[in-house]
C-alpha cells in the first residue's frame, strides 16, 4: 500500500485530528492514527474513545490496507517535510515509511486490531442541515451548558429532531438557551440526542464549509458527516430535563431593545460589578432604560439608553455575563425582553427561532 | 484474560462467575483484600466477561470486544488508579470518571469502570464519587478495589456489594516470590509473615532499601553485637539515619506529586491536604520502625528456635545459618528468651507509645551487647 500526497492539503486534513490524539489516556494505541485505504480512497482516523474523527486523506493511492502510526510524530513529520510532495508506504515487516525528497522516516505501527473502530451507524436515521446553520445553533446555546455538573445530562446540548425542525437546548440550571432551525429529516422522525460539550467544540472547529452536513442519529452514537470529515460521537446517557415547563407561557411586559447598544452599555456598567456575584440592575420606564450597579467598597456605575417602550415601569437584576453570552451570539439588531416581575425569569427572544431564559438576581 | 490468572481466590471468582451466569450483576462492587491478591485483575476479567459477545462466564478471548479489552482500548471500559508515588486519586480523575459514566455505551451494552485502591481518593474526590454511586445510569458497573476499606467513608462502602479476597497461603506466596523476586528462599517465611499474606506488600522486601536494611541489621548481630558505647551509639545513629533518609525520599516525592494540586487548592483544602500528607507519612514511618524491629526479632527468634530444636528448617534467616549456629551455641536459653522479650517490648513502646527511637534502640543494643562484655 502506497500513498502519494501534497504537504499542504495533507496538513489541512490532519488538523481536526489533533483534538483527539492521545489527549485522554496513556494508552499507546490512542496516540496513533489509523489509515484505511480502499477503493482508491484513503481515510485517516483518530479516537479518544469518546469521539472518532475520520478525515479523507487527499492522496493518490496504490494498493489497499489498514495501518496505525504514531499520530503526533506523523503530523510533525508532515509539517516539517522538505518537499511539497511526500509518500507513505507500508513495508513487508509492517513498518510505515514516509519519504519526501531526501528525507526518510520509518515508524512502527501497532496492530490495527487494537484500534477501536468508529461506531457502526448503518442503521441510523439520516438528516441533513447546512453546516452554517448547525454551527450557529451550537454557538447560540453551548455557553449555557453546565461544565462539570454531577447531573451529567446538563454537561451537553440537547439536539432534538421533530417535524422537520432541529431544536438545540442547553441549561446549567440558572439560564437556558434554545435555538431552532429547519432540518431535512424523514417525515415522522423524532429523536432526542444529548451531545457532549467536547463534541460540540469539535463541530464548531471543524465545520467551516459552505455545504451541508448529514447528521446520522443512532441509538447510542451520532455522526456528523461531510464529504471530507466525519465526526462520530457518543451520546450523553439519560433524559434531558423537560425544559418546556420553565418557558413562561405569557409575559406581562414586552420591551424592544437595540441589541448592540444595550450589550455595550451593560458591559461598561459591569466593570464595577462585584467579581464574585456580579449583578446589574435594569430599570425600565417609558422611553428609557437605566442600567446600574453598586458594589460595596468598589463603587457604582450608571448608564441610560433610549428605547421604544411605552409600558409600565419595571425593575430587574441579572448577571451581566449571562446577558452578554446570549447577546453576543445573536445577529439581530433588536430583541424583545419579556418580564413578569423582578423575581421571575427574564426571557430574551428574537424572530421566533431563538429564546433565552435568565434567572434574575434578587434586588438589593 | 481468563479466571485461571487469579490464584488462591476460589470463593471470590466462583461468586463473580455465578453472578454472570445468573445474570445478577450489581451496579457497584467493592473488592476487599490484601494488595496483590488479584482484585484488580479479577475486576478486568469480570469486565471482559460482561462485555464479551459470547456472554458466558468465561470471556471467549476471541471476539472483537475481548480483543479490545486485552489491548486495553475497549470504549466501554476504563480504570482509574492512584497516580504518582504519592498514590492519590484526585478529584480531576473522578470528574473524568463521571463524564465517562454519563456517556451512553459504545455498543449499547454495559459500561464498566474500575477504581483501583479506591481508598486513595481524598475527601473531595470521594464526596464527588458518591454522587455517581448514588444514581449511576442503567448498565453501569462500578468496581472499587481496596486493601484498606476503613479509610473509605461508609457512605461509599455501604452502597457496594462486597467481594472478599483473602491473604495468600505460604505455599502460594513461596511460588510467587520464587517467580517474581530475587529474595533468598530462606527469607520466604519472614516475608510471608511481614507482608501479611499480601503478594503486593511482599514485593517491598525485594526493593534495594529493604535489602540494605536487613543486611545492615543482621550484620550487626551476626558479628556479635558490640558492647562499647561508641559502637552502640554509632549503630543507633546509622539506623535512625536510614529511616530519616527513607522518610525524606517519600516526603519529597509526595510533595512533588501534589505540588499542582496544592497550588490550585484554596486555603481550607490546603490544610486538609497537609493533614492527609502528614498522616500518610506517619503511617509510612511506623511501617519503617516495624520493619527494623521485625528484622531484630527475626534474629532472636531464629537463635531461640535453633537453640531448642537444633533444626535448620525452623530458621527464617536461612542465608545466615552459619552465624545463627555459632551464636546459638554460646547463648543461654534464658538469656535468649529475655532478649526476645526486650526486643518485643521495645518495638511495642515505639509503635504504640511513640517512645523516642534513639533511647529505645540504645537501651536494647546495650542489653544485646551485654553478653560480649
Ligand atoms: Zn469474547
Amino acid at each position: 500500500m502506497k500513498l502519494t500526497f501534497q504537504k499542504d492539503s495533507a496538513l489541512q486534513c490532519l488538523t481536526p485530528l489533533q483534538g483527539v490524539i492521545g489527549s485522554k489516556t496513556m494508552l499507546p494505541i490512542l496516540s496513533h492514527l489509523a489509515f484505511e485505504v480502499a477503493g482508491g480512497e484513503a481515510w485517516v482516523i483518530g479516537s479518544d474513545l469518546e469521539m472518532w474523527i475520520k478525515c479523507r486523506f487527499p492522496a493518490k493511492t496504490e494498493g489497499e490496507g489498514a495501518i496505525t502510526i504514531p499520530g503526533r510524530r506523523f503530523i510533525s513529520i508532515v509539517r516539517e517535510l522538505p518537499g511539497q510532495e511526500g509518500t507513505i508506504e507500508v513495508k513487508e515487516d509492517g513498518a510505515t515509511v514516509v519519504k519526501s525528497m531526501r528525507s526518510y522516516f520509518k515508524m512502527l505501527g501497532l496492530a490495527k486490531d487494537e484500534f477501536p473502530g468508529q461506531p457502526d451507524l448503518a442503521q441510523a436515521t439520516e438528516t441533513t442541515i447546512s453546516q452554517k446553520n448547525l454551527v450557529e445553533l451550537i454557538r447560540q446555546t453551548a455557553y449555557a451548558a453546565a461544565q462539570d455538573e454531577s447531573r451529567y445530562t446538563l454537561n451537553g446540548i440537547l439536539i432534538s429532531f421533530s417535524g422537520g425542525i432541529l431544536t438545540a437546548v442547553a441549561t446549567d440550571g440558572r439560564r437556558l438557551s434554545m435555538a431552532q432551525t429547519d432540518c431535512e429529516m424523514p417525515p415522522d422522525f423524532k429523536s432526542d440526542v444529548i451531545l457532549p460539550l467536547k463534541t460540540v467544540a469539535e463541530l464548531d472547529r471543524v465545520l467551516k464549509g459552505e455545504g451541508e452536513v448529514k447528521i446520522k442519529v443512532g441509538t447510542h452514537q451520532v455522526a456528523f458527516v461531510t464529504p471530507s470529515v466525519q465526526i462520530f460521537s457518543r451520546q450523553i446517557d439519560g433524559r434531558f430535563p423537560s425544559y418546556q415547563q420553565v418557558i413562561p407561557e405569557s409575559s406581562r411586559i414586552r420591551i424592544p431593545v437595540p441589541r448592540e447598544e444595550f450589550m455595550a452599555s451593560v458591559k461598561r456598567v459591569a466593570l464595577l460589578a462585584s467579581e464574585n456575584s456580579p449583578s446589574v440592575k435594569l430599570s425600565f420606564a417609558a422611553g428609557r432604560v437605566e442600567i446600574t450597579t453598586a458594589t460595596p467598597d468598589v463603587g457604582e456605575a450608571r448608564e441610560d439608553l433610549n428605547i421604544e417602550y411605552r409600558g409600565e415601569d419595571a425593575e430587574i437584576a441579572f448577571n451581566p455575563h449571562f446577558i452578554n453570552d446570549v447577546l453576543k451570539n445573536l445577529e439581530e439588531e433588536e430583541f424583545t425582553l419579556e418580564l413578569n416581575d423582578s423575581d421571575s425569569p427574564g426571557v430574551i427572544r428574537t424572530n421566533g427561532k431563538f429564546l433565552a431564559i435568565i434567572m434574575p438576581i434578587k434586588l438589593a | 484474560m481468563s479466571w485461571s490468572r487469579i490464584r488462591g481466590q476460589d470463593t471470590a471468582t466462583a461468586f463473580l462467575r455465578r453472578s454472570i451466569a445468573a445474570g445478577q450483576v450489581s451496579h457497584a462492587y467493592i473488592f476487599l483484600g490484601p494488595d496483590g491478591a488479584g482484585k484488580s485483575t479479577a475486576g478486568r476479567i469480570f469486565a471482559q466477561a460482561l462485555l464479551c459477545r459470547e456472554g458466558g462466564e468465561d470471556p471467549c478471548g476471541d471476539c472483537r470486544d475481548c480483543r479490545l479489552m486485552e489491548a486495553g482500548s475497549h470504549p466501554d471500559f476504563a480504570v482509574f488508579a492512584p497516580r504518582g508515588k504519592a498514590r492519590l486519586i484526585k478529584i480531576e480523575q473522578i470528574m473524568e470518571l463521571q463524564r465517562a459514566v454519563g456517556l451512553k455505551s459504545h455498543r449499547g451494552g454495559r459500561k464498566i469502570f474500575i477504581v483501583d485502591e479506591a481508598d486513595s481518593m481524598n475527601l473531595e474526590a470521594s464526596n464527588r464519587f458518591l454522587k455517581t454511586l448514588e444514581e449511576p445510569p442503567e448498565g453501569t458497573v462500578l468496581i472499587l478495589t481496596t486493601s484498606r476499606p476503613e479509610r473509605l467513608p461508609s457512605t461509599v462502602t455501604s452502597r457496594c456489594l462486597a467481594v472478599r479476597f483473602y491473604p495468600w497461603s505460604f505455599d502460594l506466596m513461596s511460588g510467587f516470590l520464587a517467580e517474581r523476586t530475587g529474595l533468598p528462599e530462606s527469607s520466604y517465611p519472614l516475608v510471608h509473615r511481614l507482608a501479611g499474606g499480601s503478594p503486593g506488600r511482599a514485593l517491598v522486601f525485594d526493593e534495594d532499601w529493604a535489602r540494605d536494611w536487613r543486611a545492615e541489621i543482621l550484620d550487626y548481630f551476626s558479628a556479635g553485637p558490640p558492647s562499647a558505647a561508641r559502637e552502640i551509639v554509632s549503630a543507633t545513629e546509622r539506623w535512625s539515619g536510614m529511616i530519616k533518609r527513607r522518610m525524606d525520599d517519600l516526603s519529597r516525592q509526595r510533595k512533588k506529586d501534589r505540588r499542582e494540586e496544592f497550588a490550585q487548592a484554596d486555603p481550607a483544602v490546603r490544610d486538609e491536604i497537609e493533614k492527609e500528607d502528614q498522616a500518610w507519612l506517619d503511617s509510612e514511618r511506623r511501617a519503617c520502625l516495624a520493619l527494623i524491629f521485625e528484622y531484630i526479632l527475626s534474629w532472636y527468634r531464629d537463635l531461640l528456635l535453633y537453640r531448642i530444636t537444633e533444626r535448620e528448617e525452623v530458621v527464617a534467616n536461612r542465608d545466615r545459618l552459619d552465624s545463627i549456629r555459632k551464636a546459638a551455641r554460646v547463648s543461654g536459653l534464658r538469656r535468649l528468651r529475655e532478649m526476645l522479650d526486650h526486643a518485643q517490648t521495645a518495638g511495642r513502646d515505639l509503635l504504640n507509645r511513640n517512645a523516642s527511637l534513639p533511647i529505645v534502640l540504645t537501651s536494647l543494643l546495650v542489653r544485646a551487647g551485654g553478653e560480649n562484655k
